[in-house]
């Protein structure tokens, strides 16, 4: 159905919502996107707080190990368990 | 109240991304960070006869951290000896009068509610990943705090990427209900 192709549901904006705050939304989703936002309000408040999200995040330069930095760790921890038992 | 029991099994996977960025927003060097978790953890496990059970293990964890931030500072503190407090007040005739607008506060520069508010921040983030379920922490720390692209994820944990950008939305919105009072 051809309406298909612009109009989307609720779900799907968010989703592409969600990608669009990663920068990987295409342009044809951002072009649904930005539709969907001029007549749902529903969609309109989940952007607005999803952008929200997102600054917040960023702000607080959130940091966390890397896998093997994780890896090195738990060998560790299962050397010391070993020595202590 | 229900008494807490010792899993050092689980430490890594379950603290050690909260614990890394507790002290790395302390400390401002990730090798020193990692050190200190290390340490905490090495410290956990010599003292975990000492543990009563009657604080959770992320709180038992998170109190010695601090105990090591602390040791930490301490350790550089005397490393430099005496401190030594040096004011090169401008000599040069040209500037006289100059001083004090050079040693006015940097409007620009981060003060310091501002790095209590960020560890704060960092601190409420974290508090909230891990009421999240595993996989869901797992991906949103990958995606958003590693940086890794939609690809690398999906081969790392072999999803799909509709699959992947499913868990990002259930974590975001999951995020956002709890942020939402305080941060948002």
């Amino acid at each position: 159905m051809k309406k298909n192709i612009l109009f989307i549901s609720c779900d799907e904006a968010k989703v592409i919502c969600d990608k669009s705050q990663y920068g990987e939304a295409t342009l044809l989703e951002k072009i649904k996107l930005y539709l969907r936002l001029s007549y749902c309000h529903i969609t309109r408040s989940y952007s607005k707080r999803n952008a929200n999200l997102t600054k917040t995040i960023e702000s607080a330069h959130l940091q966390c190990l890397q896998t093997t930095e994780k890896q090195k760790l738990k060998h560790l921890i299962k050397q010391e368990l070993g020595q202590n038992h | 109240m229900e008494q807490q029991k010792l899993n050092p099994n689980l430490w890594v996977d379950l603290y050690s991304d909260y614990l890394f960025n507790y002290s790395i927003s302390r400390v401002s060097d990730r090798a020193i960070a990692q050190d200190l978790v290390q340490e905490t953890f090495l410290a956990g496990l010599k003292s975990m006869l000492n543990f009563k059970g009657e604080a959770s293990e992320r709180t038992w964890l998170i109190s010695i951290l601090k105990r090591k931030i602390i040791d930490h500072y301490r350790k550089i503190n005397s490393k430099k000896g005496q401190a030594e407090v040096r004011i090169n007040y401008n000599t040069n005739e040209d500037s006289e009068g100059d001083w004090l607008e050079e040693r006015v506060a940097d409007p620009f520069d981060k003060t310091a509610e501002d790095q209590l508010m960020n560890e704060e921040l960092g601190d409420a983030i974290y508090y909230c990943l891990d009421k999240l379920p595993k996989k869901q922490a797992e991906v949103f720390k990958l995606k958003n705090i590693l940086g890794y692209d939609t690809d690398t994820i999906c081969n790392e944990l072999n999803i799909t990427p509709s699959n992947l950008w499913v868990i990002i939305h259930r974590a975001r919105t999951a995020l956002a209900d709890c942020m939402e009072e305080k941060w948002l």
